[in-house]
């Protein structure tokens, strides 16, 4: 069978295309912000360092995973009082808690270039599963990926005691990103 | 249509020189808005952090902008209308001192609400008046500026207390020393001195 080579080449060959790329972020142009509510006005803030993996085939994107790790310390809202509160006990725990991470081992396309990750969202050590959205724009040899999603704190423990009431700090805080990839070759 | 008479009965100024009724109303709003105020601002200030401080601080700033909105008003009006004369009898001292104390009244009640603008402003801890509508910060975030902001504003506060004082010290000595209308006058719905 002289064909069989030919066929476990063309197989073989088929099965490198379908493999999913590995993508890795340029920090440059990237962004992790965030809003909440603050007596009813809207309170922005970013986290300075983090980072983002994606392995995607567009076309097969169910092999696909979703990788984020975000510097909770270098959480910063505009405000130098805001910031230092934010990272005491009651809110992030930033000194036991330095690292919030989603991880999704799932993605799946619910439009021609938007996609979700269905993964765990991981803060202040508590784990719930999160699903992420995300618009994909290819440009060159990069990508772009832009989402937004919303996440009750209480559900993450960020507001303890009496700072729980959702009427001074809003209970939905919106998460809006944008990561700018590039192909690892 | 027929315009009101200036001279109504019920109006005071047919008894003795009395404020027309907008001068009255602006004065009793501001001195409601001021008394309020000054304990709410020490008391915001002094309480622990919690959601209640955060409240007391967005009442604190909002009745401060109305403040600086009643006051903006109340000097363009005063600008523009006519009042009453002087109380007779004043002597030049005590005619100037009134003067400056009435000046320094309105000088100080538009510059606290400013002073607490840029101190909230230069914090950038976000606010809405009454929870409602959003101002412009008016000075950058900046830590430093933010405590001279405040110790203008705590300054200010302490002048403010000083020409109250003054202010309200002198109307009851023309009330109960001079016996005269001062008081009387600017008194809602009175018809002639006790």
């Amino acid at each position: 069978m002289r064909m069989a080579p030919a066929i476990a080449a063309l197989l073989l060959a088929s099965s490198v295309h379908a493999e999913p790329s590995a993508w890795t972020m340029s920090p440059e142009g990237s962004e992790i912000a965030f809003t909440a509510t603050f007596e009813n006005a809207p309170a922005r803030g970013v986290f300075r360092k983090f980072d983002v993996s994606l392995r995607i085939d567009p076309d097969k994107p169910a092999a696909g995973r979703l990788d984020v790790t975000i510097a909770v310390p270098t959480a910063e809202m505009g405000s130098d009082d805001i910031d230092e509160t934010i990272r005491g006990a009651e809110w992030f725990d930033a000194s036991r808690f330095p690292v919030a991470e989603f991880h999704a081992a799932e993605v799946r396309r619910v439009a021609p270039d938007r996609y979700v990750a269905d993964g765990t969202l991981t803060i202040k050590g508590i784990s719930k599963p999160l699903a992420v959205p995300f618009d994909w724009k290819p440009s060159g040899n990069g990508a772009t990926i832009t989402g937004d999603v919303a996440v009750d704190r209480s559900t993450y423990n960020i507001g303890t005691g009496e700072w729980r009431s959702t009427k001074q700090i809003g209970g939905e805080v919106q998460v809006r990103f944008t990561v700018r990839l590039r192909k690892v070759p | 249509m027929p315009t009101i008479p200036d001279h109504s009965p019920i109006d005071a100024s047919a008894a003795v020189h009395a404020w027309p009724g907008t001068a009255k109303a602006f004065h009793w709003a501001t001195a409601l808005l001021v008394l309020a105020q000054l304990p709410l601002g020490w008391v915001a200030k002094l309480w622990p952090l919690s959601p209640l401080k955060l409240d007391l601080f967005v009442w604190h700033k909002s009745i401060g902008f109305t403040i600086l909105l009643v006051v903006l008003l109340r000097a363009a009006y005063r600008s523009a209308a006519a009042r009453p004369p002087w109380t007779a009898g004043m002597t030049p001292w005590q005619l100037a001192t009134a003067r400056s104390v009435h000046a320094l009244l309105y000088g100080v009640l538009i510059a606290m609400p400013i002073s607490g603008w840029v101190v909230s402003s230069a914090s950038r801890v976000p606010f809405e008046i009454f929870w409602r509508i959003p101002v412009p910060a008016i000075a950058p975030h900046d830590k430093a500026l933010e405590q001279i902001a405040a110790r203008v504003h705590f300054s200010l506060f302490v002048a403010l207390c000083v020409l109250l004082l003054l202010h309200i010290g002198a109307a009851l000595w023309h009330h109960f020393a001079k016996r005269d209308e001062t008081l009387v006058r600017m008194l809602p719905g009175r018809r002639s001195p006790s």
